[in-house]
């Protein structure tokens, strides 16, 4: 359901053409700021001067640090594994200017849910080549098994200041992988009060994405259908566009604690559908076939989204560690709103030696256009999704980070995590033969993280 | 009342309240806060991984910073 367009609309034509502003202000305010004269009256860093153990001090052409840093993730049951290693760099120049890159490789391969539910039928599936069918045994989630891709992200960003209390930032992304390119350019200004204690800033990112799913993009509500009928296409491919705005405040309180707090807006507009998701159509008539599936179609959803979300998050500096809380609430014109909340404590075990427990919990409602499946005899929607990730559903994570201090500043950390996600199905009455089956089983994971930084 | 809309009020609240000029610390005051473990936003990385994981399993995105996106993440 799409909930007043014209505004979204015009939204995004402000947001977009506040970023364009923002980007040439900046760019210009640099440009001044280039000028001999100018460049002399830059004082040294605003919030790096109190906040910062790396002052620098040194008036070489840059002062280099950097991280790199190795993901491993599993879900049980075969379903989908990732490994990701990335490397970031940041040099510091004089002037307080700064350069940061990050790139990151991502290799994912198993099983990924296609959307359809479980059915004491054996299910059989076209992939979503469309040139070969895979089946599915009873009772088992339908998964989609020969998931496998690889991405690349490079990102990189320049900070600098435009005065003693004004610094910008100015940033790329890009990531590509088999069927997706995304390229995206962000800006944003901070300004400090004059005792440091207080920063805000405000940011316009725009993203374009390409979308090339594999063997073109499926039609949206097209019924599923067998390699030898050939699976109906919309057309090669699509993209979609994004716009963010987000605002800013972190505020020292006192000695010991200090808060930060964002607002952010987003809308998107687009070819959203996941091409490869399914929607079951099951028997909802006959006694003697009730639940059993007895089509699929594809997926389809809004073309426009409008974000909301408001973060907060807080650190105190207790004797015995650090206390890290944060929570994000964000709800969207789809009809989806979300709780998130985090916290951790991060304490000494001796000089070299830290650990810091950490716990976090997500919970989401459904979107307005969410069905885990539909019945024959009913009429079928202009959107709909069975994807679980935006149907009602909690997770869990608590983790733990192991840290060793190194000389110079530098740090190695170990983070193990585990994460399980429940979905919820009390919006669906099962019938027939669905009943007793597990129609969105749990997921489990579970995470490691290696970090050097330098 | 929405809820977006209380949440709103409380926030704009809490910040002017945090906009209070009694609220900060003298240059001198800051040893606790200059450690790194005080600062938002060290761990670029660490941050990064996590959001990949979040913005792929779950509907939401972003708040901490720019939403993340940029990837099929199926």
């Amino acid at each position: 359901m799409q909930l007043r367009p014209q505004k979204r609309k015009k939204i995004g034509n402000f947001l977009a053409s506040s970023s364009l502003a923002l980007l040439c202000a900046t760019t210009s305010l640099a440009k001044d700021n280039e000028s001999p004269a100018s460049k002399k009256n830059i004082p040294p860093s605003p919030l790096t001067e109190y906040l910062s153990p790396t002052t620098s001090a040194h008036k070489s052409w840059a002062e280099w640090s950097g991280e790199v840093g190795l993901l491993g993730y599993s879900e049980t049951k075969g379903r989908v594994q990732a490994i990701e290693p990335a490397l970031l760099l940041n040099a510091k120049l004089s002037d307080d200017q700064a350069w940061s890159t990050k790139l990151v490789f991502d290799s994912l391969t198993g099983a990924s849910p296609n959307g359809a539910l479980n059915s004491e039928q054996p299910q059989t599936f076209t992939s979503p080549s469309g040139s070969e069918t895979y089946i599915i045994s009873p009772s088992q989630q339908p998964l989609y098994n020969q998931f496998r891709d690889t991405r690349i992200n490079l990102s990189t960003s320049w900070t600098a200041p435009l005065s003693r209390l004004w610094k910008y930032n100015l940033g790329f992304n890009g990531s590509t992988e088999y069927d997706y390119l995304s390229l995206g350019l962000n800006a944003s200004l901070t300004k400090e009060s004059e005792d440091k204690n207080q920063s805000w800033s405000v940011g316009l990112a725009y993203t374009s994405d390409s979308i090339n799913p594999v063997g073109g993009v499926p039609t949206p509500l097209a019924q599923m259908r067998s390699p030898s009928q050939g699976v109906l296409r919309s057309g090669g491919s699509e993209s979609k566009v994004t716009y963010d705005l987000l605002m800013g405040l972190t505020q020292v309180i006192n000695h010991r604690w200090i808060i930060q707090s964002n607002v952010s807006l987003g809308v998107s507009s687009g070819y959203m559908n996941d091409p490869y998701k399914f929607v079951t159509i099951f028997d909802d008539t006959n006694s003697a076939t009730l639940g059993n599936p007895t089509s699929y179609i594809h997926e389809a959803r809004p073309r426009d989204r409008f974000k909301r979300s408001l973060f907060v998050s807080s650190k105190n500096h207790f004797k015995t560690g650090i206390l890290t809380v944060s929570y994000r609430y964000l709800n969207d014109d789809w009809g989806l709103s979300s709780h998130t909340g985090e916290a951790s404590f991060n304490f000494s075990l001796s000089h070299s030696w830290r650990l810091e427990p950490s716990f976090r919990y997500y919970a989401q409602s459904a979107v307005d256009f969410y069905q885990l499946a539909l019945g024959e005899s009913q009429q079928i929607p202009q959107e709909i999704t069975a994807d679980y990730r935006l149907g009602d559903l909690n997770t869990i994570a608590p983790g733990l980070k192991i840290i060793r201090k190194l000389e110079d500043s530098k740090e190695l950390s170990l983070i193990l995590r585990y994460y399980q996600q429940n979905g919820d199905i009390s919006s669906f009455t099962p019938v027939g033969s669905q009943i007793g089956q597990d129609l969105i089983p749990k997921t489990d994971a579970y995470i490691v993280q290696m970090h050097y930084s330098f | 009342m929405s809820t977006w809309v209380r949440l709103s009020v409380i926030s704009t609240f809490l910040l002017n309240i945090t906009a209070c000029s009694i609220l900060g610390v003298r240059p001198w005051e800051r040893n606790l806060l200059s450690e790194s473990e005080m600062q938002f936003g060290t761990h670029p990385l660490e941050e990064g991984f996590d959001d990949h994981i979040y913005f792929s399993k779950e509907g939401s995105s972003g708040g901490r910073g720019f939403s993340a996106g940029g990837c099929g993440c199926n």
